[in-house]
């Protein structure tokens, strides 16, 4: 598969270095997780690479060219809850295409592909303040893989939920994932969701961040915590890591 | 006859009933309306026994004043106008006021709040302009303007800053993940301003009517007392104050007071039906 995106940054705010020459590339509809510290700049790198935030030096480049929003398909699902409070659940997901201006009729079989996808069926009318926490980010997540994205950047998005909810909503990703195949750059400081999620995983040093560890994931799917690849790698990056 | 177990579940039953949340409401509100009618009989009370203790003609009692507003209503005051003539007229004014300061304060308030070096250019001359009782400006008004605009104008004063600074404060609060979300999927700046401001700050601006609504009632007075005409419940105020007549002025206080209520419950009723979404997040 041909290489999708090349990040090559350097980025500093106010003397601090956060990435001296990071550079790394994504694959076309690969799954990378990039795994880091807290505070060793994941959620800079997301910006940068949504183009939210321009850097010092060098640049994020997609299909050769420098990112630009208007131009690319991007998404993000963020950590926080990003729904607008003002908008049902169909007009959260409708975000991108509406931006996008996608015609009328081709946009209403995307929504309800993404909701069915989901399994937010029934729920198309609810606003955000009447849905559990779980549910807010499926709504995040059908927003993101409702348009044709070049790149999804996913920043922690599972962060903020119970245990149990992020389980279910790993899975559900990576069904979304396997189905529709758009190129995902997953944020996590967690080894362990890393590794169920990964076809690959970055490792980012403390600051400046550099590329600490590259490493293929060949866990056959659909993968268990139990299998001895699992808890190999897992015990790799931990020492690679060291104490999280 | 019942057995006890089954009056057991009945009762149960009953219990499950009480804690649905309709009826915990209806009730609750119905706690409300009854405690608001105690308060107000109360007030009307004390002020009854007040006005009998001093028997004096400067203190007039409810039964006065209902008199009065039934003679106000009735046969209009000592120039014919009607308790209806005076209210129609001040609301016309009040609504006019109150319409140009929306009309106005929201505009520039989303512009400053979008451009903010447009504020902070300008700071010097709006923030003390903001200071200025609006009863300082009755000369000014006086001479420069005339008719139906000098009422506008000190109405307009009134209820113009509460509505600009709601919206301008209202800007920078947006969130930013909300902007975000539009910029990754590359939103232009008008769209951002259309889709993602205007709804974020829609309460404020709401709020900030309200507050306006309020205070250009309070300007009425002022307004009425230079506008020239003998029509309005200001100028009924003033009318019979020149007159030393209490029952007749309180009848004005009231009514105002009352026309303040409704305006207010009706953008109540429109923010809680817009607004849905964050009235039950509060909750």
């Amino acid at each position: 598969m041909k290489n999708k995106i090349q990040v090559a940054v350097t980025q500093r705010f106010n003397g601090l270095t956060v990435f001296d020459r990071l550079q790394f590339s994504v694959r076309e509809n690969e799954f990378l997780c990039v795994l880091g510290k807290s505070g060793c700049g994941k959620t800079t790198l997301a910006n940068l690479m949504t183009g939210l935030v321009p850097a010092t030096q060098g640049g994020v480049t997609i299909d050769g060219e420098p990112v630009n929003p208007k131009r690319h398909e991007l998404a993000f699902v963020f950590q926080e809850p990003s729904l607008w409070p003002w908008r049902n659940v169909r007009d959260n997901v409708n975000i991108g295409l509406e931006i996008k201006q996608v015609p009328r009729d081709e946009a209403g079989r995307r929504l309800d592909e993404m909701i069915e996808l989901v399994g937010l069926q029934g729920f198309e009318n609810y606003y955000p303040y009447q849905i559990s926490g779980g549910m807010k980010q499926r709504v995040a997540i059908a927003r993101a893989f409702a348009v044709d994205a070049d790149l999804i950047l996913m920043d922690e998005p599972f962060a903020a939920l119970d245990a149990q909810t992020r389980q279910a909503m790993q899975a559900e990703v990576l069904r979304i994932w396997e189905r529709l195949k758009h190129t995902v750059v997953f944020i996590t400081h967690s080894l362990e969701e890393a590794i169920y999620l990964a076809e690959r995983i970055i490792v980012l040093s403390d600051k400046p961040a550099t590329i600490k560890g590259d490493f293929v994931v060949e866990v056959p799917r659909p993968r268990d915590f139990a299998h001895p690849g699992f808890i190999e790698l897992r015990k790799r990056l931990g020492e690679l890591i060291g104490v999280w | 006859m019942k057995s006890a177990s089954e009056e057991a579940v009945n009762a149960a039953r009953e219990g499950i009933m009480l804690a649905k949340p309709e009826q915990g409401r209806l009730a609750a509100s119905v706690r409300v309306w009854i405690t608001n009618a105690a308060v107000l009989l109360a007030f009307v009370l004390l002020w009854e026994a007040t006005a009998q203790y001093f028997e004096s003609p400067f203190i007039p009692a409810p039964s006065a004043v209902l008199r009065a507003a039934i003679k106000l209503l009735i046969q209009g005051d000592v120039n014919g106008h009607t308790l209806w003539a005076h209210t129609g007229m001040s609301l016309l004014r009040v609504l006019a006021g109150f319409i140009a300061a929306a009309v106005m304060g929201v505009p520039l308030g989303l512009l400053m709040g979008l451009y903010p070096g447009l504020y902070r250019g300008t700071r010097s001359l709006i923030e003390p302009l903001r200071f200025i009782p609006p009863l300082a400006w009755i000369p000014i008004a006086l001479v420069t303007l005339t008719g139906f605009t000098r009422y506008v104008f000190i109405i307009w004063l009134g209820a113009f800053f509460p509505i600009f600074v709601a919206t301008l404060v209202g800007v920078p609060r947006v969130e930013i993940l909300h902007k975000n979300v539009a910029l990754v999927h590359g939103a232009s700046r008008s769209w951002i301003v259309r889709k993602v401001v205007i709804p974020s700050i829609l309460p404020d601006i709401l709020g900030g009517m309200r507050v306006g609504l309020g205070v250009g009632w309070m300007c009425i007075v002022a307004a009425e007392m230079i506008g020239g005409e003998s029509v309005g419940l200001g100028k009924l105020i003033l009318k019979y104050a020149e007159m030393l007549r209490m029952a007749e002025i309180v009848v004005g206080m009231i009514i105002i007071g009352l026309c303040g209520l409704l305006m207010n419950e009706v953008l109540l009723v429109i923010e809680r039906r817009l607004f849905r979404w964050r009235w039950e997040v509060r909750l």
